[in-house]
């Protein structure tokens, strides 16, 4: 059971508008010491405007922050003592090394962390005399991060972490946030994979047109699908894709010759799916079953994924 | 703050093309023009010029006579020599062997004194005795005399107008703003570079800077620090004076090694009249900052205004004699009064500007600049 005094952030009916644009239409959460709380949504959905707004980037149109239980208008430089943040676009000196980096932004705040620990931690042992324009977009990430906890922030915002890294790179960034986590670090985060939310995540708010439209855990949300498993084929024929047959038998197109069924009940679902192959002379291939996922919930709620 | 100026200064030191043109270019162009123009070394240069009397002259006209003999004397910056013809005196001029050449009509004492009676009568005006002047506008020294000789004459002129009035002054020749009476190059140009050092960071760095940090995000990072906008401003300004200080420090070792130049260039006022430009091109950089959004902007109008301030300022060459559709902008920009009042403690001005007008219009462009810049910080500095 949390309590009263272990929300770290509250928020309470932020709204953001660009123009015309409402970037965020009234959203409220709360974030726990020591959790990963993970903003889920698609491009453009409002995750990053929520929180440049909580690192004191941007001025909300109306709602109300509370950090650490107090009120806040603007957030100022004793909050930001207390955070770290990790940027979307890493943006550095790129004439700088990554040591004369760390200690740069290790000067801007009254307390911090051991460098070298950091260094090795973030595994940027072997970079420290490399300048910045010199990384790569991996390690470029990881100099992000690393700066992100100079000052051994009580909490982290990481925004899309992983966006542009390949599969190793973004295991590694993976792993240092749960080492970030076992340090008893709050975490903000917020991403478009939802493989990462399943991953790190203790909570997920899936967020779309600037509106919180799902939250839980991630079992929670996969749960309220209701439903066991999902099966996955292929198909040839472009001619029968709007056939009343399939839409009537549950079966969704999910892509370029790709389409998805969300089944309760496998075995009876699967040989619907091969009678029906059987009765309008079509083949199935490359059929895979999966379990259900974050995808699936925003598809359900949205209709589009969130790749979109 | 001086963590955070540290960071912008070695971004922009470390970057060769910044560096180049803050540090290495000033002092290559010095190299480069002194050695044209400077005759290779520190020695003084005299001007050669010639001149044709179609009359002798009497009256008012001597006035002209003197002013020749004073500016011709053995302190004096021209070497003079008489010709009986323009042709003969144009022949020379062609040849190279004089840089500039003064022609005095007939009736020139005639028209000078009917002025004065006419001016003093004050309903009758006289038709203006007028002078010719022939130079060499490809040559730089060419170029220079007829300068200083335009100067000259728009003094005396000015004298004979205060004779036209009731209350007479008693006159004095003191046409010789170049002071110690000979005009040195070397001299003359290095205030003009140590200018165009600055120019290059106030006009370039400073909305370049400022623009690309937007651009790249990096003043959203910072600004996710406890640092704020202001703390921001000043750490880049202050890395800016150190790039303009560390700049202008190589060139006085420069000129000094390898030009030798005249101790007046540490003489306080000349220091404190540097530190005043400095304020005042920054104040400038930051306005050109308040207009552009984009690096791209920037760099384009830098690259126009770093030329119009460079050239039309007067910081390599005299600009006094340039044709009026140009020359209004000579007596607009400040660099031209910056790099008068410093070639003026280094007795090398070739204006006639009083100290006010040196000092006033650029503190005009100051705080302008800086009012400008200040509505429009939040801006600039890119933040909510």
């Amino acid at each position: 059971m949390r309590e009263k005094n272990d929300v770290v952030i509250r928020v309470v009916d932020l709204r953001k508008s660009y123009g015309d644009v409402k970037a965020l239409d009234g959203i409220s959460f709360e974030i726990y010491k020591g959790e990963i709380f993970a903003l889920l949504g698609p491009n453009g959905a409002g995750k990053t405007t929520t929180m440049e707004i909580l690192e004191g980037l941007r001025k909300p149109d109306s709602g109300e922050i509370y950090y650490f239980g107090e009120k806040v208008k603007v957030i100022g430089s004793e909050i930001k003592e207390r955070m770290g943040v990790q940027l979307q676009d890493p943006a550095f000196f790129d004439q700088l090394t990554v040591k004369e980096t760390l200690e740069i932004f290790r000067g801007l705040y009254k307390k911090g962390r051991d460098l070298n620990e950091l260094i090795n931690m973030m595994g940027l042992g072997e970079k420290i005399k490399s300048k910045v324009k010199n990384l790569s977009g991996g390690q470029l990430k990881r100099l992000a991060i690393a700066v992100a906890l100079v000052n051994d922030p009580d909490i982290v915002f990481l925004d899309e972490p992983t966006t542009g890294l390949d599969p190793q790179a973004r295991r590694a960034v993976w792993d240092i946030i749960s080492q970030m986590r076992s340090e008893g670090k709050t975490i903000f985060l917020t991403t478009h994979y939802m493989e990462e939310a399943e991953k790190l995540a203790d909570r997920v708010f899936i967020i779309d047109h600037g509106r919180i439209i799902a939250k839980g855990t991630v079992d929670e949300l996969i749960g309220s699908l209701n439903m066991e498993s999902v099966i996955v084929f292929e198909l040839r024929e472009n001619s029968i894709e709007n056939s009343k047959e399939l839409k009537s038998s549950g079966i969704l197109k999910v892509g370029e010759n790709r389409y998805e069924i969300s089944t309760k009940n496998l075995e009876d679902d699967l040989s619907r799916l091969f009678d029906l192959s059987k009765s309008m002379g079509f083949d199935i291939e490359n059929l895979t079953i999966r379990k259900p996922n974050l995808e699936d919930v925003f598809l359900k709620l949205t209709g589009r994924s969130l790749r979109d | 703050m001086l963590k955070l100026a540290k960071a912008f200064f070695l971004e922009v030191f470390r970057d060769f093309g910044a560096s180049f043109w803050i540090l290495i270019f000033p002092m290559i162009l010095y190299l480069i023009l002194s050695t044209i123009f400077g005759n290779a070394g520190s020695e003084d240069i005299e001007l050669k010029l010639g001149v044709v009397m179609d009359e002798e002259l009497t009256g008012m006209g001597k006035i002209i006579e003197k002013v020749l003999n004073d500016v011709s004397g053995e302190n004096g910056i021209f070497k003079l020599e008489k010709f009986q013809t323009v042709d003969e005196a144009l022949k020379r001029l062609e040849d190279g062997e004089l840089d500039v050449v003064l022609r005095i009509p007939k009736k020139t004492s005639e028209k000078l004194s009917g002025g004065i009676i006419f001016g003093r009568i004050g309903f009758l005006k006289s038709e203006p005795a007028s002078l010719q002047v022939y130079y060499v506008e490809e040559r730089a020294e060419s170029r220079v005399a007829v300068d200083v000789l335009s100067q000259i004459f728009e003094k005396v002129n000015l004298e004979i107008v205060k004779r036209s009035k009731k209350d007479y002054i008693d006159f004095e020749t003191k046409m010789v703003e170049v002071k110690g009476g000979k005009f040195n190059y070397n001299l003359y140009l290095f205030p003009g570079v140590i200018i165009m050092a600055v120019l290059s960071i106030s006009v370039f760095s400073l909305p370049i800077g400022f623009t690309e940090m937007r651009e790249k995000k990096v003043v959203k990072k910072i600004y996710s620090t406890p640092v704020k906008p202001l703390e921001y401003f000043f750490a880049y300004i202050l890395a800016m004076l150190w790039m303009a200080l560390m700049s202008t420090g190589m060139m006085y070792a420069f000129a000094m090694i390898f030009r030798k130049l005249d101790p007046s260039i540490f003489k306080p006022t000349f220091l404190i009249l540097f530190l005043y430009s400095i304020l005042v091109l920054f104040s400038f950089g930051l306005m050109l900052s308040s207009f552009v959004r984009r690096s791209t902007t920037a760099i384009a109008v830098g690259n126009v205004m770093n030329y119009v301030m460079m050239f039309m300022g007067g910081l390599f060459f005299p600009v006094f004699n340039f044709p009026w559709s140009l020359r209004w902008l000579v007596y607009i920009i400040p660099t031209t009064y910056l790099a008068e009042a410093l070639r003026k403690i280094l007795g090398q001005n070739l204006g006639n500007f009083s100290w006010t007008t040196m000092i006033g219009i650029p503190a005009l462009w100051f705080v302008l600049s800086l009012i400008l810049f200040i509505l429009n910080f939040k801006k600039v500095m890119g933040y909510e």
